[in-house]
Parts: C-alpha cells; structure tokens; sequence
C-alpha cells in the first residue's frame, strides 16, 4: 500500500465523526446541515484507479448511511459523485489535467470552488431526490437543494481557504 | 467473444457504476423495515455516543428554552394530574421514565429517535414515548446506555388512536411529507367529525396509555364511495424539537403480551 494513502484512509473513517459531532449540530433549520464529508471525494487521488475509487466512494456512503440511518442514499449520492468526477475534471480543469493531482496550495481556489460546486450540486441533487418521501412537497425540496448546496460550498471553501492559508 | 470481454473492460467504470447505483436503490427502495431497523441499530452503537458527546456541550446553551419548555410541561402533567383525581381509580398504574434526546430525524421517510437511556435506565422495547404535548415514537432497540425508537414520523409505524368526542378508533400513520401533519384512516362515517376535534391514543396495545394527547384534526375529506373518513390530524407536538422525552412504563406489558401470543397461537 502506497504511503501516500494512509490520509485518505484516515480521513475516510474520520470525516464522517467529524461530519456527526461538529458539522450536524450546525442545523439552520430543516436539517440543513453542511456536507463536509465531500472532502474525501474531492480530494481523493484522480490518478488512482477509478473502478477502485467508486467502490471505496461506495462504502465511504454506507458508513455515513450508518452513522445517520438513511438506508442506501448516501450510498447513491457519493457513488454519482464519484462516478462523474472524472467529468467534472475536465470540464473544469481542462483536457491537460491528466493524471496530476488536485493540490490544494497549487490550485487557485476560484477552480476548486468551480470543482467542488460541481460535486456538491451533483452529491446533494441524487441525496435530496432519491431521499424524497413525498413529491407534494416539491418547492421544499428545491429550497432544500439549493440551500442546501450553497450551505455545503460555504463550507468546504472556508475549510479550503483556511487550510491553504495554513499550509502558506 | 473477445471484443464483448474488450468491451466491458473498456466500460467497466459505467457497469461497476450501474451496479452500485443499482445496489443503492435496492437498499433504498426495497429494504424491509426489519433490514431498515437493522441498520438503525447499528446507528445506535456507533453513533449515539458520538452524538451524545456533542449533546452533552450543546444542554448549556439551550438551557432557558429547555426551562421555559419544563415549566409548561409541568403545568400541563399537573393539570392532567388534577383532572384524573376527578375521575373513579384506575386498576393499572403507568409509571414514566425522563429521558434526554441526542438525535431526532425528521426529514426522512423513515426516521428514529435516538435517546440517552437505555437498560440501566429500565428502557425496554415497545415502550411509548411521550411528551406533555402528544406521543412521539416507540422504542425499538436498547443497548445498555443508549436506546433507539421509531418515530411517530415514520412510515413504518401505525398507532392505534380514537377520537376523544366519540371513542371512533382509527390508524394513525404518517403519508410521509409534513412533520407537522398525520393522517387517520379507518374511521367509520358513523363518528361525528368536525375541524378541531381532538384525537387521542386508542390504548389497544401496552405501547400507550389511553386518552394521551396526539392531534387536532386540520382537514378531513368525506369521500361518497368509501365508508371511512380520510382524516387529516395537525400534531400538538412539534416534532422537529424535541428535548426531554417520557418512556411508558406498562405495568402489564409482559402478562398482556403472552396472553396475545398464547390466543394468536389457538
């Protein structure tokens, strides 16, 4: 196993405590909380094997499944996720990106925003679609789609910012 | 037979994709409730500490909400205290247990509340549990320190309740979309409805006590071709805030339950 790895194991078992312990209590309302355990798919290597990345993107879903008692659905969203990244790559990056690693001090923050948007609207479309238990409350849902979304990007820009000022 | 081979390593992100999307549905969509509750006692084990660490910081800055809701949850069991004694003795004797809530769900199809208390606490499964307010969910899995309950907001779970003017009885469930909304279905044209009347527990089971608080009925359609009401109850207690919870106490609970079973059995 690659040394380059153990972070990404670590932050895999760790995110979703965090997730449960710090990130859900920041409820504004109709549980509304930010995400921020997409960190781990956002930075996950883009030169790693992407059949494996889909699996492990897969169970990283069941485990939050677990921690919140929503059966399968954060299953469907990460794996959605995980499934279009390498488009989402692309399409913000450009064609040349390749195999180098998204980097958070040599990546400008307006692209990881633009990068991290894309996942997150992905992420929180197939989490709030496929959570639906009724679709008489459409507008709800909507709302809490894109409140939701922008709470989440909020977040992860902030930790981004914080963590590159940081490493500067 | 080697392009098909070819072909599926060429795609197999898009199958592996597929299956796991596929998976995931399946687990959504087709779990039984028994793989659901399954899954959500897992969630006691793992995550109710966690949650109960952070609820544990959270208690102090919610305190003078959590007064002002003690004092009128009081003013309300003592009023209900004073309106019993007017009443001929009861021959059963419910007893309560005070437990603090570290995790509701509400946005869910299927949610579950998750209680510090468990079987130190004298927590055991199917208990009620109530608030001054109504009833809010039943206990389903209890751990030592920590125990699990089924939402009133669930879809899962169907109370026996009646009307308090006219003892109709009826199942309440919940369609699923508003937390603050029930439905009561089986209630025959005979009962006399109108908007505002009460609904109460049936007490058809050791779950609840009779005659505790659920609702007022907000809406109700009186449809020609069928012989029962499609009732919709607006609840008195706010689901999506919950802070001290009551688990029922049955006294009877076990003898109830193995004379249940010995009947079901001839």
């Amino acid at each position: 196993m690659k040394s380059r790895s153990y972070p990404f194991i670590a932050y895999f078992f760790l995110l979703p405590i965090l997730q449960v312990m710090v990130f859900d209590q920041l409820d504004l309302g109709a549980q509304l909380v930010p995400h921020v355990t997409l960190l781990f798919l956002i930075f996950y290597p883009t030169d790693a094997d992407q059949t494996f990345y889909l699996f492990a993107a897969f169970l990283y879903g069941l485990y939050l499944d677990t921690l919140h008692s929503t059966m399968g659905l954060q299953a469907a969203a990460c794996v959605t996720a995980a499934f279009l990244r390498p488009f989402i790559i692309t399409s913000v990056f450009g064609k040349n990106h390749g195999y180098v690693n998204i980097r958070l001090q040599q990546t400008p923050l307006l692209a990881l925003s633009a990068y991290c948007l894309n996942i997150v609207l992905i992420h929180h479309l197939v989490y709030y679609v496929f959570g639906v238990s009724s679709w008489t409350q459409w507008l709800r849902i909507v709302q809490q789609f894109i409140f939701g979304s922008l709470f989440t990007l909020l977040f992860l820009i902030a930790i981004m910012f914080l963590l590159q000022k940081n490493k500067q | 037979m080697q392009q098909l081979v070819n072909a599926i390593i060429r795609f197999r992100n898009g199958l592996v994709y597929l299956l796991l999307i596929s998976l995931s549905i399946l687990l959504l969509q087709r779990s039984s409730a028994y793989h659901r509750s399954l899954v959500a006692n897992v969630s006691v084990i793992f995550s109710a500490q966690l949650s109960d660490l952070v609820n544990y910081f959270t208690r102090y800055t919610n305190l003078i909400e959590t007064n002002k809701r003690l004092l009128k949850e009081n003013q309300i069991l003592l009023d209900q205290i004073l309106f019993e004694e007017k009443l001929p003795s009861d021959t059963l004797t419910y007893s309560s247990i005070p437990l603090q809530v570290i995790r509701n769900s509400f946005m869910n199809s299927y949610n579950y509340i998750t209680i510090r208390g468990g079987k130190n606490s004298g927590i055991k499964n199917e208990m009620g549990l109530v608030t001054a307010q109504g009833i809010v969910g039943v206990v389903q899995f209890v751990q030592t320190r920590y125990a699990q309950a089924i939402s009133i907001l669930n879809k899962d779970l169907k109370i026996n309740a009646k009307l308090k003017n006219s003892s109709h009885f009826g199942s309440l469930t919940w369609p699923g979309d508003d937390p603050t909304r029930m439905k009561l279905f089986d209630v025959p044209k005979t009962a006399m409805i109108k908007v505002g009347d009460t609904i109460q527990t049936g007490g058809m089971s050791t779950i609840f006590p009779p005659n505790l608080l659920i609702g007022s009925i907000s809406n109700f359609v009186d449809d020609p071709s069928k012989s029962f009401y499609d009732i919709e109850i607006s609840l008195f207690q706010d689901m999506t805030n919950l802070g001290t919870v009551f688990a029922i106490n049955h006294p009877l609970a076990e003898e109830v339950k193995s004379v249940q079973q010995s009947s079901n059995e001839k």
